[in-house]
């Protein structure tokens, strides 16, 4: 039975919000409070509406061209050459996100867990778990991703009710102490979190599309903006915004803060679980693109063939990428434009140079195609 | 084949001759030639011996050839052309009449074997509900359905498998209500089916699922027609091989063995707080032991310090890491299940005793496993047993090893990363197009409310959509709910 | 199938990968490691710190496991912090230390002196240590408060784990946890006060045992004093912490009625007044209960109690007065009122924070007590 791969409304929901959250909740806290410390929820804000547009651009690509991926929409927009570098540049950028997130995880476990497990055995184990649901297919992928949601959303719910009675809402005063702007330093890095949903131009067109594919798409963003805002706004009425910025995983911290039936505490390590499984789909996701694009460019018929060197090729490259932890977060504050160029800018371009052509050519594609 | 489809000839002695020569010339053959009384021609009355029902071939010669229409009333028969016919006949047991000069002949049941009477399931006891379990006889199992679903929406269609055996199997779907496509799909996939001999149920159902490799189960059995009958009313499909006291029932999904048709004899309360515990099992069933290992040798910290002092002064004495002295309980739990088994009856509650002193206490204090591990095997194990569908009960128990192997290797992080693995496997599993993890992913919040929850009789107005039934509303139209 | 060949090469990758892992795995078996309870940090002879481990013996034989009753011994070592005294005490256990565990931080006074920060900070950089793990300071030798023996507990970090839960009930000390004194030392939300442990003769035996009463003070980063057992009770009364303590007035013939306070609110109110100078103001609620009436010329009438509430607001008011006093000479701003300032004003307190600790010493507080008292227990 050949089946055509579709995915739903709500998976697609699910994929675009734990691709958001879940690194940005370990990060976002320390980052965003050393910028704005206790106005960072300014930030997520921020974020929170550049990333709606952001996710406007893709859908609107796609109903200029249904059912086709960015990587095929380059190509019929710029042409052979230039679309060809354009579908280059995609895939060379999913490949390295890949491998930036296997990299951050890795590293997030060694220090918030246990740091005598070498990197590489929970790198390699990682890209195994990747690699063997791309295999399946993004179908598979979409499914999973789903059930993780409602595992991770319960359990991020779980632990800011468990705190309740931690939380010193006065911790957010005063606001804006400096003026409204100077909040704003740190908003490329915000808005790149948020651009991490740009895989969407590649899942769009595998997605049933129904009336409620943009709101859901706009859902997405808003349960991904509620949840990093319960993050960072958490971390600040726990710890205070200075307090916050002092840590590396202030939402670590504020799991270690749990404490139940007097003697039960630290239940970081099993809560840390939520983050295997947002990292999974993470990587999951983008390895997945990465092949796709790959598929997509070069015309390749049997895809699958790619995954092992592709696997090996992103461990070695999270491998050497950096040095190390510290390097790492302050290139992710400062290069956040590297991020941006292929998020943001990339497809606005696309976008307006597809809006010039469908000026000139007469509108004749419809909305509902699959 | 040419041979096999050789067709009666008027000549009867070349017909008994071919019909020998089938047979590998058989001596249990039997072949009476009875001659006619109002010149109806001679007849012959073939049949195996020891297979007939004596009483009935009595009946059969004495009634011949003037009562042969009365038979035909009273029992099944069915008209036969070729010489593989008869010669399938004969060997399921009916007795074959062939006419002289007529060139066919008539096959009348008669089949008797001892056979154990109706008796409540083995593998399935319930303390509530009905108490009839299927035997190895076909005819009654068809009759159990049949007795359990008196509507002539139910139809039984018959088909043969098995090139040397020529198994009959019985598939049966309610009209009007399952999924015409699933059913081609069934009739499609059995008539597929290469093997020469088929020895049981789980050699149809090894051949039909889709995914040959699988782990677990993509298709259910059950040794209760109500069960049966149950899965009939959600539009699924159930199939009876001759010889096998289990149906298989498809299409079948994860969740679903987490039901018992004894939930549906309780109140709704108790029914859904029993299934809850079910599926808690199978997670205490599959992770306990994993996190037992992965939290005292890597997250120590979680441990209340109490608790953890008291581990440490019990695990004190054992030499071994963990996890060898996880493997090692659930090893010997193992053992002594499959003892438990195969044991003859007699001999069981030695084995209770031996397993409960040896490997328990003696155990603990020559310090070779500490008592928390103790409890820890014999909390999983007992866990495992709860689970209505024994398939999944032994799957569990493969993915224990798994997961606690992982655990010992990387502690929680282990456990997760073996449990997405299993989820991708399970979210990639379909059986008969329909995907193994569903309601749970594809999410459908109606249909998973469903599963896991027993909803009252009078919520229960929609049929589960899983399997895609033609009708979704069990009650009459303008019901009050 | 070329799937399956995948499949193989995958479970192959995978063999292979975890045998790499398997290799070198960081797990730590039960029966390699001590738990370590307590820590106290002293000055050292030869080095600047000098860490003490009280560690868990592990009692083994005997079918019931023996949980918290078990015995305990010390390791302690010197070196230039505390993360290099901890690492080198590995040299002299038999075992790897496990540091998860432990309980409490004693820290001795000397130890202080320099600064509260590094050592905050120090153990904060040590990932092992619970948010909740409490903080105490000790007169003397912290050593040797940890070694002290307890009338039931074998292992001291049970005590003062059991002596700060006490602290809710009799105001004498407070729960002071790492989590909390890190949060408000780098917020700078208010000054710090760590609990004292003492070491006292029980009056009974002639045995020495341990006492939690009283508080060491700090103002900013400087051992800045210490707050007597009253005074304590009038910070954690003022600061809302408080729910339980017992109240004494004198009804003549030098005798006294006691009473249990078994419920204390209070709510500070930080203002400025129209010379943007800073105001502070107290609300406390307080219900009480007699416990004891040894003045027999009065009866408990509604009259009495209003008098005696009267009499109550104005000691409870005078106690807090004394103990703000108190931490205005010391230049401590234990109750956050900066902050507060801060909070409402941050334009005014750019301006006020260089002299804060002057500012705070002007303050003058406006205390309001209601008291209610509830019933006398002896009549039911």
């Amino acid at each position: 039975m050949m089946r055509q791969t579709t995915i739903s409304n709500q998976q697609m929901m699910a994929l675009l919000v734990i691709s958001t959250v879940g690194t940005a909740s370990l990060y976002a806290p320390a980052i965003l409070t050393q910028y704005a410390s206790r106005d960072s929820w300014v930030l997520v804000l921020l974020g929170g509406v550049v990333g709606i547009l952001n996710v406007l651009v893709f859908l609107q690509l796609n109903k200029w061209y249904p059912g086709k991926s960015i990587i095929a929409i380059s190509r019929q927009v710029l042409g052979g050459w230039l679309g060809g570098l354009f579908s280059f540049l995609f895939f060379f950028y999913f490949l390295d996100i890949t491998s930036w997130v296997l990299r951050e995880y890795a590293q997030f476990f060694i220090i918030a867990l246990n740091p005598m497990i070498p990197q590489n055995g929970y790198m390699i184990v990682g890209i195994i778990m990747c690699a063997y649901a791309v295999f399946h297919g993004l179908e598979v992928i979409a499914r999973v991703a789903l059930l993780i949601l409602g595992i991770s959303v319960m359990t991020f719910l779980f632990i800011y009710i468990l705190l309740v009675s931690q939380y010193h809402f006065e911790y957010l005063l005063p606001v804006m102490e400096n003026g409204f702007w100077s909040s704003f330093k740190g908003s490329f890095v915000v808005i790149s979190w948020f651009g991490d949903m740009m895989f969407i131009s590649m899942i769009i067109q595998y997605v049933k599309r129904t009336k409620k594919t943009v709101p859901y798409a706009i859902i997405g963003i808003g349960i991904s903006f509620a949840l990093l805002m319960m993050a960072v706004v958490g971390c600040i009425v726990v710890f205070g915004g200075k307090g916050a910025s002092t840590f590396t995983y202030p939402i670590v911290s504020l799991i270690q803060n749990i404490k139940l039936f007097r003697d039960i505490e630290r239940l970081d390590a099993i809560l840390i679980a939520i983050w295997v499984m947002s990292s999974f789909v993470k990587v999951t996701v983008y390895f997945w693109s990465a092949l796709q694009a790959l598929t997509e460019w070069l015309h390749i018929s049997r895809p699958r063939l790619f995954i092992p060197p592709l696997a090996v090729a992103v461990v070695i490259c999270a491998r050497f990428k950096i040095w190390g932890l510290i390097e790492m977060s302050s290139l992710y504050d400062r290069q956040a434009w590297y991020f941006l160029i292929f998020q943001l800018v990339l497809p606005i371009v696309l976008f307006l140079v597809a809006a010039a052509r469908q000026n000139s050519i007469p509108e004749e594609k419809s909305y509902g195609s699959g | 084949m040419e041979a096999d489809e050789q067709r009666f000839t008027s000549n009867m002695a070349e017909n008994k001759q071919l019909l020998s020569e089938r047979m590998y010339h058989t001596e249990d053959l039997m072949m009476n030639d009875i001659e006619g009384q109002n010149g109806e021609g001679q007849i012959t009355i073939c049949h195996l011996t020891g297979l007939a029902n004596e009483e009935m071939l009595r009946q059969v010669y004495a009634f011949y050839p003037d009562h042969v229409s009365l038979l035909r009333t009273v029992t099944s028969e069915s008209e036969i052309r070729t010489i593989s016919e008869a010669a399938k006949e004969l060997a399921s047991g009916n007795t074959v009449l062939l006419y002289h000069n007529k060139q066919y002949g008539i096959s009348i049941d008669t089949l008797s074997v001892q056979l154990r009477s109706v008796e409540e399931p083995v593998s399935e006891a319930a303390v509530k509900g009905a108490r009839s379990g299927f035997t190895e006889s076909f005819r009654n199992n068809l009759a159990l359905i049949r007795y359990h679903c008196p509507s002539p929406d139910l139809k039984i269609e018959f088909k043969d498998a098995g090139v040397v055996t020529r198994t009959t199997m019985a598939v049966i779907s309610i009209g009007g209500l399952t999924n015409p496509a699933l059913l081609e799909e069934v009739h499609r996939r059995l008539q597929e089916i290469p093997v020469d001999i088929i020895p049981g149920d789980n050699t149809v159902e090894e051949w039909i699922v889709d995914n040959r490799g699988t782990l677990l189960p993509l298709i259910e059995t059950t040794e209760r027609p109500d069960r049966v009958v149950a899965a009939l009313l959600e539009g699924r499909i159930a199939i009876i091989i001759q010889g096998s006291p289990f149906a298989l029932m498809l299409p079948y999904v994860f969740l679903q063995a987490f039901q018992v048709s004894e939930d549906y004899a309780w109140n709704y309360y108790i029914g859904s707080s029993i299934r809850f515990m079910r599926l808690m099992c199978a997670f205490i069933g599959a992770l306990l032991p994993g996190f037992y290992v992965a939290t005292v040798t890597f997250h120590h910290e979680l441990v209340p310090t109490s608790l953890l002092q008291s581990i440490a002064s019990a695990r004190e004495p054992v030499p071994f890491p963990a996890v060898i002295e996880s493997f090692a309980m659930m090893i010997a739990f193992e053992i002594m299940r499959e003892a438990g088994v195969r044991m003859p009856k007699q001999v069981g509650q030695a084995v209770s005793i031996v397993g409960a002193l040896i490997l328990g206490q003696a155990a603990v204090q020559a310090g070779i496993v500490s008592p928390i591990m103790v409890i820890v095997a014999a909390l999983t194990g007992i866990a495992t047993f709860t689970l209505p569908s024994t398939a999944i009960n032994y799957v569990i128990r493969i993915i224990q090893f798994g997961i606690t192997f992982m655990a010992s290797v990387l502690g929680y992080v282990g456990i997760v990363a073996a449990v997405i693995m299993l989820m991708t496997y399970l979210a990639s599993l379909r059986s008969f197009g329909v995907p193994y993890l569903s309601p749970a992913a594809p999410f459908d919040f109606e249909q998973l409310a469903d599963i896991v929850i027993r909803r009252p009789s009078t919520f229960n107005n929609k049929r589960p959509g899983l399997f895609h039934p033609l009708r979704r509303r069990r009650f009459r139209e303008g019901t009050r709910r | 199938m070329s799937s399956r060949k995948f499949r193989l090469l995958g479970l192959l990758a995978m063999s292979v990968a975890v045998l790499l892992i398997g290799a070198c795995d960081g797990s730590l078996e039960l029966n390699e490691i001590h738990i370590v309870h307590s820590i106290a940090i002293d000055k050292g002879e030869n080095a600047p710190i000098r860490v003490t481990a009280e560690i868990a013996k592990i009692v083994t034989g005997g079918q019931q496991p023996k949980g918290m009753q078990s015995d305990s011994f010390y390791l302690s070592h010197e070196g230039e912090n505390a993360f290099e005294a901890a690492r080198l005490m590995r040299n002299k256990s038999d075992r790897m230390l496990l540091w998860g565990h432990t309980s409490v931080i004693l820290f001795s006074k000397d130890v202080m002196k320099d600064g509260l920060s590094p050592h905050i900070e120090s153990i904060r950089r040590l990932r092992q240590f619970r948010n909740s793990t409490l903080l105490y300071m000790t007169e003397g030798k912290a050593y040797e408060r940890l070694q002290m023996s307890a009338p039931n507990s074998m292992i001291t970090s049970q005590v003062l784990k059991g002596l700060a839960e006490n602290g809710k009930a009799t105001a004498m000390t407070m729960k002071v946890s790492l989590i909390d004194v890190y949060r408000d030392y780098i917020n700078e939300f208010r000054d710090i006060a760590i609990p004292a442990i003492l070491q006292v003769k029980d009056s009974e035996e002639n045995k020495r045992i341990l006492q939690a009463t009283g508080l060491y003070i700090f103002q900013k980063d400087h051992l800045a004093g210490t707050l007597s057992p009253g005074q304590t009770k009038a910070f954690m009364r003022a600061s809302n912490q408080m729910s339980g303590s017992l109240e004494k007035i004198p009804c003549g013939s030098g005798q006294q009625i006691s009473f249990e306070n078994i419920n204390n609110n209070s709510k500070m109110h930080v203002t400025l007044d129209s010379k943007r100078q800073p105001q502070v103001s107290f609300d406390i609620n307080a219900d009480l209960t007699i416990t004891d009436m040894p003045c027999k010329e009065f009866d408990i009438t509604p009259v009495m109690i209003h008098a005696w509430e009267d009499q109550l607001n104005l000691k409870i008011a005078e106690d807090i007065r004394k103990f703000i006093r108190y931490t205005q000479k010391r230049h401590t701003d234990l109750l956050g009122v900066g902050e507060w300032i801060h909070r409402k004003h941050p334009q005014v307190w750019k301006t006020m924070k260089e002299d804060w600790p002057e500012q705070y010493s002007r303050i003058q507080p406006k205390i309001e007590v209601h008291t209610r008292i509830d019933h006398s227990n002896f009549i039911t």
